[in-house]
């Protein structure tokens, strides 16, 4: 069991994984890999989480699976965007957007503001 | 919920190819590694170095791997399935306690689902036609006279075309043809109908189509089949329609065939031929000449109580319209026509007795849960030091839960599989309740519904059973660990056991006395003088041919020959005709109007049972002639009309004189001696149609000669086998005219014993139902009894050896108990009062509050519960008092 070893922020990596697989099929590697380096190292991913992740996407049907061949031409499992998923990506963005929102308007307050506005 | 599916495929994709799965993963993972060395390698790191800052930055293979497993969901299913073997394990190892629990739980099911197949089909399934509810049946009532359920008239038929509920109104008799030539004629069921009765039915033909508009009576005969008979006899040909058909020799032409499931379930009618009245008869036919049965659609926006408002309206304007003698007449008798729905109608006489069944099988399913959930704690408080010890080391509360549960389950699962076959092997057995008479019992069968309502059940009684004793287990378990029972604290039974077995025996209080009531009204009607001899009487019945038997001479010389063709055979000691036998569920009466009596106005005369016999039938059913003599051959169309009565209609008639030689004329007081009738001696009354029923006073006995009819009984009293002597009656039949057919072959007293089938069906049933709760109260009492001598053989042991004796000890046990049988007793006597409202139509010579059944009752469950404790109790006492004192758990 153990909780889930990853730095992003809760329940991001998800949203983060169906948003790169938007642009195309990708295997595991290649996200921990992009995952990384679009977010400019932000995230300190163990990259080992990426997998969990997936299998949780696949299993909620948000992404499905099938073996290819990789650049190198090795075969390698590349996951790819269902409708479902796309769906579920549409829906998180929406709600990321709004939290986000919420989340920029609290902590853009200031103390002696309000007091003063009153 | 399509995601929630997918989900579950997914898992058991991967359950069902694990190994394909850890494989994939595999490969999956050493991709990423080598591909992360690679990048590694790349920027200028040594192999060996490469690999471990690729493993690192994974986070760890065998970690990796062991998110994805979860990440799954098999894990969930690998619980399941260690729960489960270890559930059978365990469940193996208390082989006793098992099977007490799969018994108990299929016990229950099997009961259920059985009465309630029975139930549904006959109560509450709907009939097959369309909207079903919407057809409503009708009949006269004359509670005055004491005739709750007469038929209908053809003046009533065209009156309550009026009545504005009613959307068709419709006519109809049951009759039966002898279809095909004479020779290789076939008895079949067949319905006389106003053409209106297939809209009543909202019924088209299947092929050709239905009577021709312009029906003239005495014109051309046709007829409509049914579609079993259209199969059988004409082997599913089209071209049956525009054929002829021999129908009693006459040719009637077919000119359609119903659909399948077009079928009343009292009257397997397969031929429908025409009811045509001519103009007149609306007028010409007398008001109380109730023949037909009478069946009606209501409107869309109707409902049973609109059309009733509107009937009984109607009535009132027509009975104004009467002549004042008539309206006297039907003020007297009460008249009144009802209306009720039309399964309701069908199903009348056998709702109570099904509903009193289905309450049973309902108590026996609590009584059930009860003692499941007092066997599951009694395991329960025996298994807490288990418990104790995975909670100690770590188990997560939900899993032991879950174990718990599993284990439940499993029994529920099979118990409630078990009860299902149960059910199904038990309704095999229907015919041997003797049931045939009972509205659609041929269409009881477990549907699909009830097994999935049945291992619905089990699986809620099993997880009922399992939660309660698991709130005590693992949130009151901590302490016990250490102790186990030592002081015998735990071990005494708690207010739950107490409830639980309470429960019980207020169930099995419930069940034996409803069964003791049944029994005892079953005594009383066994004890009813019905009037004549019902044993060694073979019955049947005939249908003379028109065209061959056209007069009623005819018809006559055919009734004495085959009397006497019976009365030959030397096991044969008397054989008779009539035209109507009793506890045939035909009812037909006539008014009599004595002579001299001073027929006031409105007086409606005497009515009586009315039957055409030839001079033997007294003797062959064993009728005490009371006075006077009885017919004799003579007796025939040319000489003077006679009649006999029995002592009933004698009794209202003459009160002071004799009856012999008394005139009497029937349904019409005309005082023309032509049509007059003398009597010419009296007998004992009979019971009629019921044993229950109150009965009716008065019976007249015509003349078969004198009052002759193509349709008529054949009695014969045997000194041989009953059953035996109807083959022998076929025979003379075919010897007599091998065209005529002998059916409704019978003997006197299982037509007699039919009529108790309202009764003798649920007590059966209920004597069973009530044998599986006393069965029960046994195993709830000995469970706990032997759970707590066990827990407290340290204190009862130290006891002996303080010199208690075993009577004393014993007696302290008892006392726990008493109570709680005494508000078990008390619960089951309120319980049975309730009971009693839907029983109390069913009793018969006792009232409901039948004491000596009460006292019986308690002595049953009393004896029943006090074997089960004193068995154990005595067992535990004989135990040596040192031995006692080592024992630990």
């Amino acid at each position: 069991m153990g909780e889930p070893k990853s730095d992003v922020l809760l329940g991001t990596l998800d949203l983060l994984l169906l948003k790169l697989l938007e642009l195309g099929p990708n295997h595991g590697w290649g996200l921990a890999e992009r995952l990384e380096e679009v977010s400019d190292g932000v995230f300190q991913v163990n990259q080992g989480s990426v997998y969990p992740a997936l299998q949780r996407l696949k299993r909620k049907g948000f992404v499905k699976s099938s073996w290819g061949v990789s650049e190198n031409g090795r075969r390698a499992r590349y996951y790819e965007l269902t409708t479902g998923g796309a769906g579920a990506l549409k829906e998180e963005l929406a709600r990321w957007a709004r939290t986000a929102g919420a989340v920029e308007q609290v902590i853009s307050l200031r103390p002696s503001a309000s007091e003063a506005g009153s | 919920m399509i995601r929630l599916v997918r989900g579950w495929i997914e898992r058991g994709r991967v359950l069902l190819a694990r190994s394909r799965f850890e494989d994939d993963l595999d490969e999956e993972l050493r991709f990423h590694i080598d591909a992360a060395t690679e990048k590694y390698v790349e920027s200028g790191m040594s192999q060996a170095e490469a690999r471990r800052a690729a493993l690192r930055a994974l986070g760890g293979v065998e970690v990796t791997k062991e998110e994805v497993r979860n990440e799954t969901g098999v894990r969930l299913l690998q619980d399941l399935s260690h729960d489960l073997r270890f559930g059978v394990r365990t469940l193996l190892r208390r082989p006793s306690f098992t099977l007490t629990l799969l018994a108990t739980i299929g016990i229950a099911i099997g009961s259920n689902a059985a009465v309630f197949s029975v139930v549904y089909s006959i109560l509450l399934e709907p009939l097959p036609f369309a909207e079903p509810d919407r057809i409503v049946r009708i009949h006269n009532s004359y509670p005055g006279r004491d005739v709750a359920r007469a038929m209908n008239s053809v003046r009533d038929f065209y009156d309550r075309q009026d009545v504005d509920a009613f959307q068709d109104v419709a006519l109809y008799t049951e009759i039966g043809h002898n279809v095909g030539e004479e020779g290789e004629a076939r008895r079949v069921f067949a319905m006389q109908v106003t053409p209106s009765f297939f809209s009543v039915f909202a019924a088209a033909p299947a092929i050709g189509s239905l009577f021709p508009q312009d029906l003239v009576r005495g014109a051309a005969s046709y007829a409509v089949i049914g579609n079993a008979l259209w199969r059988t006899a004409f082997g599913a040909d089209p071209g049956v329609v525009g054929s002829t058909i021999i129908l009693d020799g006459t040719p009637h032409e077919v000119t359609g065939v119903m659909p399948e499931g077009f079928e009343f379930a009292t009257w397997d009618a397969q031929i429908y031929t025409p009811l045509v009245f001519a103009p007149e008869a609306r007028f010409a036919q007398a008001r109380n000449a109730d023949r037909f049965h009478m069946v009606a659609r209501l409107h869309a926006d109707a409902s049973v109580e609109s059309a009733q408002r509107q009937l009984d309206a109607l009535n009132a304007v027509l009975v104004g319209d009467y002549t004042p003698e008539n309206r006297a007449a039907a003020l007297s008798a009460g008249f009144r026509s009802e209306i009720s729905g039309y399964l309701e109608d069908l199903t009348s006489s056998i709702r109570r007795p099904l509903l009193l069944l289905w309450l049973g099988a309902v108590i026996v399913l609590l009584a059930a849960i009860a003692n499941v959930t007092t066997l599951f704690l009694i395991r329960a408080t025996a298994r807490r030091r288990e418990i104790s010890c995975r909670l100690a080391l770590g188990a997560a509360r939900s899993r032991v839960l879950r174990q718990l549960l599993t284990e439940s389950l499993i029994v529920a699962a099979i118990g409630g599989a078990i009860g299902i076959a149960l059910a199904v092997w038990s309704l095999t057995f229907l015919d041997a309740f003797e049931v045939y008479e009972i509205p659609r019992i041929d269409r009881v069968g477990i549907s699909t519904t009830v097994v999935a309502a049945g291992m619905l059940a089990a699986l809620v009684l099993g997880t009922v059973a399992a939660l309660l004793p698991a709130r005590g287990l693992l949130w009151g378990a901590g302490r016990s660990l250490g102790g186990g029972f030592r002081g015998g604290v735990h071990a005494r039974p708690s207010r739950v056991h107490h409830l639980l077995v309470g429960l019980q025996v207020s169930f099995a209080f419930i069940l034996v006395m409803t069964t003791g009531l049944l029994v005892e009204s079953l005594r009383h009607l066994s004890a009813v003088d019905v009037g004549f001899e019902p044993d060694g009487v073979a019955v049947g019945a005939t249908n003379l041919p028109r065209n061959a038997y056209p007069d009623p001479a005819s018809r006559v010389a055919f009734a004495h020959t085959m009397v006497e063709a019976l009365r030959a055979h030397p096991d044969v000691d008397q054989a008779a005709i009539a035209t109507q036998l009793p506890f045939s569920n035909v009812e037909n009466r006539a008014l009599v109007f004595p002579d001299g009596a001073t027929t006031a106005a409105g007086e409606g005369g005497t009515s009586a049972y009315r039957t055409a016999v030839t001079g033997g039938y007294f003797e062959a059913m064993g009728i005490r002639l009371l006075a006077g003599e009885t017919f004799t051959r003579t007796d025939d169309q040319a000489s003077r009309g006679v009649a006999l009565v029995d002592e009933g209609l004698a009794r209202l008639l003459w009160p002071d004189v004799s009856p012999i030689g008394k005139r009497i004329w029937l349904n019409q007081p005309t005082g023309n001696p032509g049509e007059a009738l003398e009597v010419i001696g009296v007998v004992a009354s009979i019971r009629q149609n019921s044993l229950t029923a109150p009965q009716l006073p008065g019976a007249v006995y015509l003349s078969f000669s004198q009052s002759t009819d193509s349709f008529f009984r054949i009695v014969t009293k045997t000194r041989a086998d009953p059953a035996e002597v109807s083959a022998l009656a076929v025979e003379a039949m075919a010897g007599v005219d091998p065209s005529v057919l002998y059916y409704w072959v019978d003997t006197l007293g299982d037509a007699v014993g039919g009529s108790l089938l309202f009764l003798r069906l649920p007590l059966r049933l209920l004597a069973i139902f009530a044998g599986v709760s006393l069965f029960l109260v046994v195993l709830g009492v000995y469970g706990v009894t032997t759970h707590v001598v066990r827990a407290r053989t340290r204190e009862l042991g130290l006891r002996l050896a303080l010199g208690g004796t075993q009577s004393g000890i014993a007696g302290l046990l008892a006392r726990e108990w008493s109570a709680v049988l005494g508000a078990g007793l008390g619960v089951g006597i309120l319980g049975t009062s309730i009971v009693l409202q839907v029983v109390r139509s069913l009793l018969f010579g006792t009232s409901g509050l039948d004491l000596p059944v009460a006292g019986a009752t308690l002595a049953i469950v009393f004896t029943a519960a006090g074997l089960a404790f004193f068995w154990p109790v005595r067992h535990a006492l004989r135990i040596d008092p040192a031995r006692a004192l080592e024992v630990t758990d």
